[in-house]
Formats: structure tokens, sequence, C-alpha cells
């Protein structure tokens, strides 16, 4: 016997919604999906009209879907929101090409314009120079501290006002779930934010933040788009991999765990009177960084001058130690964490 | 501090020759240098059980000081599971007892073992050999034991009789069953899990009252404590954080809960039960087989793998925990904060006794709970003025109407029904008004919902909603 929709709509419901549970007929599923996001957009005040809002896209499933929903909406609810698609070239032989040909599809399918921004016109080095000035062994320190600053690098450029990022529930769960286990409070405090911003600095929103990875799947499955499988040949770390496990197996048992530990996150936040690192702005960028000259800025100066693997070099001391900083910090970040930026991709989950 | 007297153990320990010889290189203990190690810990530490047993004594007696918040003429109800962690805790205990009055912790205690078996499936027979084990146990340490049954929280005045462990077997046959058919009726493994630590835990605090004990000493180690937090985190319970894996648990007025053995790790736990041959009541394989497919089963099993692969990860997890409090709600005027006072009874969920978790988020921010209303709005109500052209909804006041609406429709469809749905409708909205986030989930899908409210619960909803009631009448001339 069919199940009917349980929007009582007469239609017979083809699928089940992972996040609730409720039988819904295909246009009943796009209906709640698409609502559900508005509902947190409007709520959230994610954008002001007139705003110019770039969607970093990657090809993969989040941002595609997240690209398509963002575009009907704003046509469908006048948000009168200027959109785009900004995807960033690392210059890596050969590594985004499948990626920007699905970014270049969307961009037809949607009619929305894209940007392109490459690691040249942002840093003035692509990752193949780098990796020729350093040899393969380091490049990981440069590719994730580069990588995150990225999109904010190409937003400030192109004049954006906001940010959208392709995170979904299942991300951001697990991000609450690595910063418990990594003792991260700082972040584990900014990680459920639906809007992140720095001092001046562009805002970041998530859209997609109450909407399930499984959920996301299904909407561009019945809406037949296109999309650029972001299956990794990078295994996540170990550490990261038995994070990922565990949630699918929350997620198995109760559904709604996925939500629950966003809702923890949501409630909790830094003791009184426990010291949070300080967050401020690099003196030469502007953009966020714990240091007085951000990572990526000693790094370019090493490059730039010739000393890649040195930073900025010997000139004083000040310089000498704080590129001594900024280099043990990168290499216990990049232990391995590094192909975790590749496999998460734009959603760099330094939030 | 605690400072012991080395001279009171037995030095005597000694290895039979051929060990050493097996081994070339015996490594010594990194304490006292002379011994050979007999006490091998994952941290790489080395041992000979005297001083092992030293240092655990010591970490033992160091919570305690540090946090002073043991006083002499306390009196203290231990919790015991049979588990490892409490047969430890209790042969701690005692034999810290038998020492010389000038390091004698200072206090009193007694024994609470909690039978569960009735949920956990066991039979009679098995019950039976564990309360002979408990005596055998409460004999052997010459402790005042008690024994409560878990039925006995649905009677209405919990803990009538107290039974101590040595008295004659009681008769379980005749006993309660509505606890049993609270349980059935509950959706899975994870709610039944929950439910079950709750009223573990009120259990706990009215023998305690009734006993006329100030304290409760639980035996978390700090695996369990890494558990307990992502256990937490993940059905909801963050902001509870601060009461639920806290060294001191003050969310009773009258009793406090406390947890000593919170910087034990695994292998502290296995040495000293090895060092004295201890055998707890419980192994492991038996403990996890009660609720395997709950969220605890499933965050314990991935915190023992984390812990086996990571060393510092279990200390990271439960320090990371004491960093963290519930989010203060920012009032836009002082006049919320008053109200709050006034009504901060009123926030408190009637299962857990903490702090319900809706007031610390702001009705204008999107939120958890507010998009799993939404979403439950979206999927399942057609009506097309709730279209998406509906700015800055008011979720909470649509979602009720619609509740208004669905009885309304009910009633014409069909009578017969009408009050099932009238009262399960109601039972849905009082869960949602008196439970906590986490607690609500507990019931949220109950194939019944409507016998399956325990009694304290309904009378604390009822007492709660007469003093409301109250509040209501005199509200004109409160200032
Ligand atoms: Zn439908
Ligand atoms: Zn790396
Ligand atoms: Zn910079
Ligand atoms: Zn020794
Ligand atoms: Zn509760």
């Amino acid at each position: 016997m069919p199940i009917p929709c349980s929007r009582q709509c007469g239609k017979k419901a083809i699928l089940k919604r992972p996040k609730t549970g409720h039988a819904l007929c295909k246009e009943c599923f796009f209906y709640a999906f698409e609502s559900e996001i508005h509902n947190t957009i409007t709520q959230g005040k994610l954008f002001k009209p007139g705003d110019k809002v770039a969607i970093g896209a990657s090809g993969g499933k989040d941002s595609t879907v997240l690209a398509y929903v963002l575009k009907t909406l704003n046509e469908r609810h006048q948000y009168g929101i200027d959109l785009f698609l900004l995807s960033i070239d690392e210059g890596i032989t050969g590594y985004r090409d499948d990626s920007l040909k699905t970014v270049q599809q969307n961009k037809d399918d949607y009619g929305l314009p894209l940007k392109i921004l490459s690691y040249k016109e942002l840093y003035g080095w692509t990752m193949d120079e780098i990796v020729a000035e350093i040899g393969k062994k380091n490049n990981c320190t440069f590719c994730g501290v580069f990588r995150r600053q990225a999109l904010d690098r190409g937003a400030a450029f192109l004049g954006v006002d906001c940010i959208a990022t392709g995170h979904n529930a299942d991300d951001i769960a697990e991000t609450v779930l690595m910063n418990i286990l990594r003792g991260d409070i700082a972040r584990l405090q900014r990680c459920t934010s639906i809007i992140t911003a720095g001092a001046d600095c562009i805002r970041r929103c998530k859209p997609l933040k109450y909407a399930y990875e499984k959920e996301i799947v299904m909407y561009a499955y019945f809406k037949q788009l296109v999309y650029f499988s972001t299956e990794c040949v990078f295994a996540p770390n170990a550490y990261r991999g038995h994070a990922r496990t565990y949630l699918k197996d929350l997620e198995r048992i109760r559904p709604s765990s996925i939500l629950d530990i966003i809702h923890s996150g949501e409630t909790l936040q830094v003791k009184e009177g426990i010291k949070l690192p300080e967050r401020r702005n690099c003196s030469r960028c502007g953009f966020v960084s714990s240091q007085e000259i951000c990572k990526a800025c000693i790094m370019l100066e090493g490059l730039n001058r010739g000393l890649p693997k040195l930073g900025i070099g010997k000139s004083t001391k000040v310089k000498r130690a704080l590129e001594s900083i900024a280099k043990d910090k990168c290499n216990d970040k990049c232990n391995g964490k590094c192909k975790d930026n590749e496999q998460i991709d734009e959603k760099d989950l330094e939030f | 501090m605690c400072t012991l007297n080395l001279s009171e153990y037995d030095t005597t320990t000694s290895f039979p020759a051929d060990t050493i010889e097996a081994h070339d290189a015996v490594p010594f203990c990194k304490k006292c240098g002379n011994q050979e190690a007999q006490v091998f810990l994952k941290n790489k530490n080395e041992y000979c059980k005297r001083c092992f047993l030293i240092i655990l004594r010591h970490k033992f007696r160091a919570t305690l000081s540090k946090s002073k918040s043991v006083h002499t003429n306390d009196s203290i109800l231990v919790a015991h599971s049979g588990k490892a962690n409490s047969t430890l805790l209790l042969h701690l205990i005692t034999t810290d007892m038998n020492e010389s009055i000038s390091k004698k912790l200072q206090f009193s205690f007694k024994v609470l073992y909690i039978d569960d078996g009735i949920v956990k499936g066991r039979s009679i027979k098995e019950r039976e050999s564990i309360q002979s084990a408990l005596a055998k146990e409460a004999e052997n340490l010459q402790l005042t034991m008690y024994i409560l049954p878990l039925s006995n929280c649905v009677t209405d005045s919990i803990c009538e009789e107290m039974q101590l462990a040595n008295a004659p077997l009681m008769n379980m046959t005749s006993e309660n069953t509505i606890v049993q058919e609270i349980f059935d009726n509950l959706e899975n493994d994870t709610a039944k899990d929950e439910l079950l630590q709750q009223l573990r835990l009120k259990l706990l605090v009215s023998a305690a009252r009734k006993l006329n004990c100030n304290k409760i000493f639980i035996a978390d180690a700090s695996v369990d404590l890494a558990v307990k937090v992502l256990g937490n985190v993940s059905t909801g319970r963050g902001s509870q954080l601060p009461f639920n894996v806290a060294f001191s648990d003050t969310r009773y007025k009258d009793v406090t809960l406390l947890r000593p053995l919170r910087d034990f790790t695994r292998d502290d736990i296995t040495g000293y039960l090895e060092c004295y041959n201890l055998h707890p009541i419980f192994n492991c394989d038996k403990y996890n087989s009660s609720f395997p497919a709950s969220i605890r089963n499933v965050t314990r099993n991935f915190v023992y793998k984390l812990d086996s692969e990571f060393h510092s990860t279990v200390p990271t997890i439960y320090r990371t925990s004491e960093k963290l409090a519930a989010k203060r709600m920012e009032c836009e005027n002082s006049n919320t904060k008053i109200d709050d006072n006034v009504n901060s009874d009123n926030n408190i969920c009637v299962l857990c006794e903490l702090t319900s978790d809706s007031s610390y988020l702001s009705k204008e921010q999107p939120s958890v709970a507010q998009a799993k209303l939404f979403s439950k709005l979206v999927s399942t109500v057609a009506d097309t003025s709730l279209n998406m052209a509906t700015n800055s909804l008011n979720i909470h006041e649509l979602s009720s109407n619609e509740q208004i609406k669905s009885i309304n429709a009910s009633k014409e469809e069909k009578h017969q029904c009408q009050n099932d749905i009238h009262k399960s409708i109601l039972k849905q909205s009082i869960i949602e008004k008196y439970l906590c986030y986490g607690c609500r989930l507990i019931f949220l899908n109950s194939k019944q919902i409507d016998n399956i409210l325990p009694n304290f619960i309904s009378n604390a909803i009822k007492k709660k909603s007469q003093i409301a009631h109250l509040e209501k009448e005199i509200s004109d001339f409160l200032l």
C-alpha cells in the first residue's frame, strides 16, 4: 500500500526525510527543504537588500545545492541580493580541472556570474610554483595556510559584503565534536554561529546550517543538479575519521543527533574568566590572525625574498621570532590535517 | 596535602626468580627506584605495587582535599554499581577508614546499590545472585549497604523502606511492574538508557535524604567523564555539562554529588583491582550488553577506541568540559532579569532538575529548537497560509495554532478517538513545557505517551501548573 504524503497533499510519498522521518512526495520535499533554508535566512538576517553575496563554489554537492537554492529563493522572495559564484584555483596542475568544469556548468545552468580567482592573483604564486620553490615536503604548510584565507582575500578583492558557504548540519556537528576532542574551546564557541565576522572582515554565513547532508544529496538527486563528487583521494586523518564514523553511528541510532549536537553547541559558551587566544587583524593584510603578522603574510614574504623555507629570513630578531612561531604552528597544524583541508575543500572548517 | 606513611605497607612483595630471568632487563619502579616494576601503565610509567597504590591513594585524597568539599561529620552515600569503579572506590574508602586516626578520612558513609535488573531484562535468579554477592561484599568490607529496587521510583513514597543488603532476599515477584511498562513504551535504547540514568539519579538523591546523607560519591573515572561529555553533547545536553561531569554537582540544595575518582585512568583502576585481587560483581562485557544501541554505549565504544590510540584524548575531553558553561542569555533590559529570577523555578526540568536550556536561547536568533519545530511544521501541514512568503514567523505560536487546528480537525473527522488525540497532544505540550531539551527527547516518539510519565513527574507538573495559576491570580499585586 502506498504511503500518503504527510503534508496531506493527496499524492503518495516517495521518500522519508532523513531529518524528521516524515514521508513526503517530491514537491512537498522541495517545499520543506527550501522553506527551511528560507526560514534560516530570514530569521538569522543573513542578507540585507543590496548585498553582494559570493557563494564559495567548489563544484561539490553542498555548494552546488546552495547556489541553486539561493538563486531560487532570491527570485521567489526578492531578497534583493547580488549573487555570484566564487571559486579559488590553487594552480595545481590537473587538480581543479573537474571541479572547475562543474562550477562552469553551474554558472551556465543557473545563470549566475562566476569569478575564478587564482592563487596567482591572490598571492602572486601558484601552488605549482610554490612546490617548485620549497619541494613537495613542506607544501602542505602553505596550502593549509593559504587556503584558509583564500576566500576572504578573494571576497575582499571583489568588494563582497558576504560569503555564503555550504557548511551543512553534519559539518557543523562534526566540528563541534572535533573541537571538543582537540580541546579548542575558542573554536567550539564560534563554530555553531550562523554568521561569523572579524573586526572589519567580510561576513561569512551558513544558510545550510540546519540542512542534513543526506537531504542535500536527495535534493540534488531529485532536482538533477550536476555536481562534482568530491570523493577525495586522501583519507581523512585517523582522528577526524573516527569522529565522522561516530557521528554516522549516532545519526543511525537517533537521526536527530546531528541537530542535538548543534543545540549543545548553541547553548554552551566558554566559562567566565577563562582566557581565550586573542583574535586580531594582521597588520599587513588586515585579515584575522592570531599574530601581529599572519602566517600567510610571513610565508609570502619568505617566498618573495627567495627564502621560502626560512619565511622572512634573518634580518631582525623580531622577525625571526615571528617566523619561528609561525613555522611551529604550521607544522603541528599541518600534521596530516592538510589532507583534511583537501577533502573538506572550500569549506575549510576553520571558522 | 596527602602525606602517607610508607612503612605501613608490606614491602616484601617479591617476584619469582624465573620471571626476572625471562625478561633480561626488568625495569625498576619509577618512584622508589629500588623495587622492580610490577605495574606498567600506558603512559609508560612503571611502578612497584606498593608505590603504585600509594600514588592512587594520594590521588584520591588530593582530589578531595583540593576541593575542600568533604568535611568532618559529613555523612556520605556511596553509589555502588557493582562495576569496577565503585568496587575500587568502596575498597579505597574502607581501607582508608582502617588507618590510624590521624590519617583517617573524617566522614561516615553508607552504600547504596540500585537494582535496575527489572528494566535490564535480568532474571529474578540473576538478581538474587547479585544481591547475595553484594551481601558478601558488604560483609567483607564491613559496610552498611542498602539495596533499592528501581521500581521504587514510580511509587509515591520513594524509598519507603530501605533494605539492607544482608537482609533476607526481598520478594521480587510481587514487585511493581509499572516501571517496566514505562520502559517498554519508549522508542529505543537511547531513550531507555537515558531515562534509566535519570531515574537512578532521582533514587540516589531520595535515598540520600532518607538516610540523612548530605553528600553522594559517584565513582566516575576520567574515561567515564569523557564518555559523559560526548554523550551529553550528543543528546542535546551540552549546557548541562557543568553539572553532569563536574567534580561537584550542586543542582540539589540539600545533597551534593561528588566524583572523587575523576582523575583515575582505566589503567589505574585495573591495576588497583589486580593488586588487591578484587573481582567486581559485573565485568565489562555483561555491562555493555544492557542497552547496546544507545548513544551512551556507542559513545563509550568511541571513547575507549580513541583512548587506546591517543592517550591524551580522555584528559583533553574532560578538561575541555571544565572550561564550559551554559550560555548566558543577553538581556536587553534589566526587567527581563528580574523576571527570570521570579520564574527561575519554572525553568527547572522536572526530570533532571536542571535549568531548561530553552532559557539560554534568544527567541529572535535562529536555533536548533526552532529549526526542529519549523521542520515538523513544513513536513506535516498542508496549509498554504504559512507559505514561504511569511516573513519572521512566530513558530511557537504557529505550531500551537496548528495543534489546536489539528485537534479541531480530528474532532470533526472521528468522534470516537477525539479524546485520545486530545490527550496525547496535551501530553505532548506538557512534555515540551516541563522538560528540558534533552529529557524531551526521551519521550518524544514513545509509543504510548499517556501512561508513560512516571508518577513523580506528573505530580511535579501538577504542582508547577498550580503555582503558575496562583501566580497569575495575584500578578496584579506583585511589585
Ligand atoms: Zn506532498
Ligand atoms: Zn599539511
Ligand atoms: Zn597577513
Ligand atoms: Zn616503588
Ligand atoms: Zn531535563
